[in-house]
Order: structure tokens, then sequence, then C-alpha cells
């Protein structure tokens, strides 16, 4: 078999890291018409500040979509909770140990608040959402009307929204690197390809079909160079922010119980077949608070970021 | 085989739907490794008597014996924890997930515990699975290949492998060819026949004739509610289907000195 009849069975590997592969195309487009500035670390460092709020709630709303669903307010609801923990700092003198934990809980209910109106009232998300976006919109205005732009002076609160991990620094020893960042990036590439090793034994062990080593080969390159370039550009400018730290920790998490629990499981089957699922005794309104909860939840996080 | 406790034992069951009564008192016994074939017309009551079997309806009157002990069923959960499986017409399979997903549906093995989430056991859920299928003499490539793209004979398949997967001691089907192709048509016979001689007894619902004729032992005809015909099969195809249609249009009736 030649190299190409192989690449041809494997066609379904690049269905499955299409998206890896735009991205790549998006990151040289930019970084060609930009002449370099795109890729320099100050950008790519405040871009993944910027948008580490947004790929939050992408994370809950993947799980919404998964099931059927759709959560219009969580833009609003992002603000009006970033807005309550804002005020509750400055105006209520909370510590920020109560004002992240209130803002979390308070996410969590708006969540099931959804998940109530969807599972036991059989309101269609779209209408309950965008009902919901209106009133979050609404109560956004309400709570900054005296205020306006909210500045917190809170050191630590700021540091999760826009800080920066510490570095330990060494003298003489790569000036202007970020070295705490590039020992994180390093360690996730070994956990990276150590589990996959692992994982390919054990799948092997079994006879169950796995990539041929050439394409395991080329995955493997692929990933830790990609890992490794976004850790060596971040690296560059002031390391590893808060936001990217915790957006990392969602991430883990969640794909986690997606792919590895029953939970997860059950969650995808709701989204695949609903009855099929009741029938098989999931239910599919415990489901569906679940995930709306955990929507709730995540978007409270996008609002303190 | 009539001295043995029949694996499920119906007794007068009536079930009503605000004014349409659509079981008046059904008698149904099912015996251990037995092929049942239960046919009738449209709204003969059919596919009710198999809900009410598989919990997911509650009957008004009569009772039902699972092994001689006499059950009551509140929902399908009661029903499978007696061994009950029902493989629905319209497959209750998520398309999204693979076949060992769609086997273990509801059912996952775990393999640790973290706080809520149940860890599952991936690998033990796959070995299981074509264990299952090589058992049963299922031609699917992989295990791990998304049901979206198997067949639909292959879909059936699956849907009756996961019924069969739990040590189940009655396995009801509803038209479980309805649909099929008349290649993946004799499959599914093929299977049907496979689980008898494993033990298994079965419940087959179906509008086609040849298809009962072929795999069961004995027949129950059901008509506007009521049990018309209980007779084992024997004799020729065409004598079969000529008595079959007789008793389904209600041109003959066994149990005609029970009406009311």
């Amino acid at each position: 078999m030649s190299f190409k009849d192989q690449l041809k069975a494997q066609t379904h590997i690049f269905r499955d890291y299409g998206m890896y592969i735009a991205f790549v195309v998006i990151v040289i487009f930019f970084t060609i018409t930009t002449k370099g500035l795109f890729i320099s670390s100050r950008n790519i460092g405040n871009l993944v500040n910027a948008t580490s709020y947004i790929a939050v709630l992408a994370v809950g709303m993947t799980l919404v979509i998964v099931i059927r669903h759709i959560d219009l307010s969580v833009g609003f609801l992002a603000g009006t909770l970033g807005a309550v923990a804002a005020i509750s700092l400055k105006y209520w003198l909370f510590p920020v140990g109560a004002s992240i934990p209130v803002t979390l809980a308070l996410g969590t209910v708006a969540g099931l608040i959804t998940a109530f109106l969807v599972a036991q009232m059989r309101i269609p998300s779209f209408v309950a959402t965008l009902g919901g976006w209106l009133f979050y919109k609404g109560t956004l205005q309400l709570v900054t009307v005296s205020t306006g732009t909210i500045i917190i002076e809170n050191k630590l609160f700021n540091a999760i929204g826009n800080g920066y991990i510490p570095d330990i620094p060494i003298p003489g020893f790569l000036p202007g690197v970020h070295k705490v960042t590039l020992l994180l990036g390093i360690i996730a590439i070994i956990l990276f390809v150590t589990s996959d090793i692992n994982n390919r034994r054990k799948t092997q062990a079994y006879n169950f079909e796995f990539l041929p080593m050439n394409m395991f080969i080329i995955k493997e390159v692929f990933i830790s160079a990609i890992i490794a370039g976004i850790t060596w550009i971040l690296s560059g400018y002031q390391g590893l922010s808060w936001a990217a730290v915790v957006l990392a920790i969602v991430v883990i998490f969640y794909s986690y119980i997606t792919l590895k629990t029953v939970t997860g499981r059950h969650i995808y089957a709701v989204g695949g077949n609903p009855e099929a699922a009741e029938l098989n005794g999931i239910s599919v309104r415990k489901i569906t608070y679940l995930v709306f909860g955990a929507m709730g939840f995540l978007t409270a996080v996008a609002g303190i970021l | 085989m009539t001295d043995a406790t029949p694996v499920v034992e119906m007794r007068n069951i009536k079930k009503n739907f605000a004014a349409v009564q659509a079981l008046r008192g059904i008698d149904l016994t099912l015996h251990h490794n037995e092929v049942l074939g239960l046919v009738g017309d449209n709204a003969a009551g059919k596919s009710t008597l198999m809900k009410v079997l598989s919990g997911a309806y509650i009957p008004d009157e009569g009772e039902i014996l699972i092994e001689g002990t006499k059950v009551h069923m509140g929902n399908p959960l009661d029903a499978r924890r007696l061994g009950i499986e029902m493989v629905y017409q319209d497959l209750a399979i998520a398309n999204n997930l693979d076949v060992t997903a769609n086997v273990f549906l509801g059912r996952e093995a775990v393999s640790s515990q973290i706080g809520p989430f149940g860890v599952m056991d991936g690998r033990l859920m796959e070995r299981e699975a074509q264990r299952l299928l090589d058992r049963l003499k299922i031609d699917i490539p992989s295990v791990r290949l998304l049901v979206e793209r198997l067949s639909g004979g292959q879909r059936q398949a699956v849907a009756i492998a996961r019924a069969t997967a739990f040590n189940s001691k009655v396995i009801i089907m509803d038209e479980p060819t309805a649909a099929l192709s008349v290649a993946a048509i004799s499959k599914v016979l093929d299977l049907v026949r496979e689980l008898k001689a494993q033990g298994a007894s079965i419940i087959i619902i179906s509008h086609r004739l040849e298809d009962i004729y072929s795999v069961s032992d004995r027949m129950v005809v059901l008509r506007h509610g009521r049990k018309v015909r209980d007779t084992p099969v024997s004799g020729d195809i065409d004598t079969f289907r000529e008595s079959v249609v007789a008793y389904l249009i209600g041109a003959r009736n066994d149990f005609a000195i029970t009406t009311d």
C-alpha cells in the first residue's frame, strides 16, 4: 500500500481534524496580511486574554447545542453577572472570596431557570432564551444605571481577568522569556504524548483498530508542534494569563466529562435521540437541567473574566 | 412444554383510552424458549398489549406473571429489571453514537466513580459489544462505527443485540422487519432463529405473515382488542396464510363464547 492509499484510507482523520487545519490556515493568512504582526507575542498574548471569556462560553454552548437547544441569553447574562460581581466588590464591599462564589451561584441559578422553562414548561429554548436575552439586557442597564463603568481597584479580582501568572526569574537564562509558561507547555506536551502512547498500547492489546505507526507519529509531532509554538509565542510576551489558565481548566474538565463519563455519554445520547434515551432510562429532563445549569455557571465564569 | 411454568403469563388484560377499549380482556402465555408470533390488523391491540408487557402502559385490569410470580410494572425500567426487553419499531437508537455506546446505552460499565461522575470503562464495553455481535453472528465491521453509518438491517441488529445483552428473559420485537430490504429481512429472521437456538423467549409482532410463519412456534391473532386465535404454527404457508386472514378480518373466532 502506497503512502497515498494510506492517506486516502485515513480521510476521516482529516474530517476529525478539519477545525485544526482551518485554524492553521487562518493564522497563516492573517500573519501574511499583517506582515507578521499577527503572530507576534504581544498580539497573541492580548488575543488569548481578550477572547478567553468567549471560549469559556463556547465550551458550555457546545453541550447546549449537543442536546438540541440554544442559549441566546448568555451574552447579556455574562455582562450582568460581571456587573454584579463588580458592584458587590465596590459598593457592597464583599471580599473577593465571597463575590466570586456568589456570582457563580447566581449564574447557576440563572441557568437552572432557563432549564426550568425549557424542560418543565416545554418552551422552545430559542424563545425562552430570547426572553432571557431581553431580560438580562434590561437587568444590565438597571444595575449599571447609577454607576456607569465600574472601575475595580481589587488587585486579586483584576488579576483573574487581566493578570498573568508569575514568573521565576533566572538571571542570564533566556532573558525576556516567560519561563513558567515554557515549563507548563513542556509538561503539557509530555503529558499528551505519554497518555496517547499509553492509550495506543492498550488499544493494541485489545486487538482493536488503531492508527498505523507513521500516521500516529505525524499526529503526535503535529499536535506537539502546535502546543510548542503557542507556548513559545505566549512566553515571549508576559506569559500565560490567568484567564487562559481558567480556560484550560474548563476545557480539560469538560472534555473529560463528555468523553469519559457516563454523564457525558448520556448528554450525547439525549442529543442523538431523546426518545431513545428516555426509553433506555436516561432522564432527558435531568440532562437538560444539568447542561443549562453548567451553561449558567460558565456564563458566570465568563462574566468574571 | 405446557407442564413447565410459562415465562410470561398475562391474564385478562384490559386497557382503555378514554372511551376506546384497546384491550378487552386478553390472556397470553409465552413458554420458555418459544417464539410467539403476534398478528392483528391495525388497531387490534398488538402494540398496546406489548407496551403493557414492557411497562410503558399500566393495564386497567388483569395481572401479569413472570415465571409464575405476580409482578407490577410502573415503567419500562421495572420491566427491564425483570428481564423484559423491547425492541421498538422506531428503533430507539442514538445515531450520533457508536455501536458500543448504543448497546450499553443507559447501562454503561463504570470503572471508577469521581464524585457524581461515573468514569466509563470504554475498553471493557467495546470488548463485550464485539463479543455480543460475534455470538449473534451479526455482521458489522467495527463496534466503533457510528450507527448513522450502518444500514437499516444493521441498525435493527444493533437494537436486537442491545435487547439481548443483559440476560433478558423475554425479548419483544415490534415490527422488526418493517422498512427493511429483502436481504436485511432474512438476516433479521436469521438473528431471531439464532436467539431461539441460544435459548431466548421471544414475542414478535409483524404484519408480514411469511415472517411469522418462518420463525414462530406459536401464533396469536388479535382483533378489536380480543384474542381470536391461539395455535401452533404448522402446515404449509398458503393454508396458514388463508386461515390467519380469516381470523384477521373477523370471519372466524375461536374464542367467540367469551364475548360479552
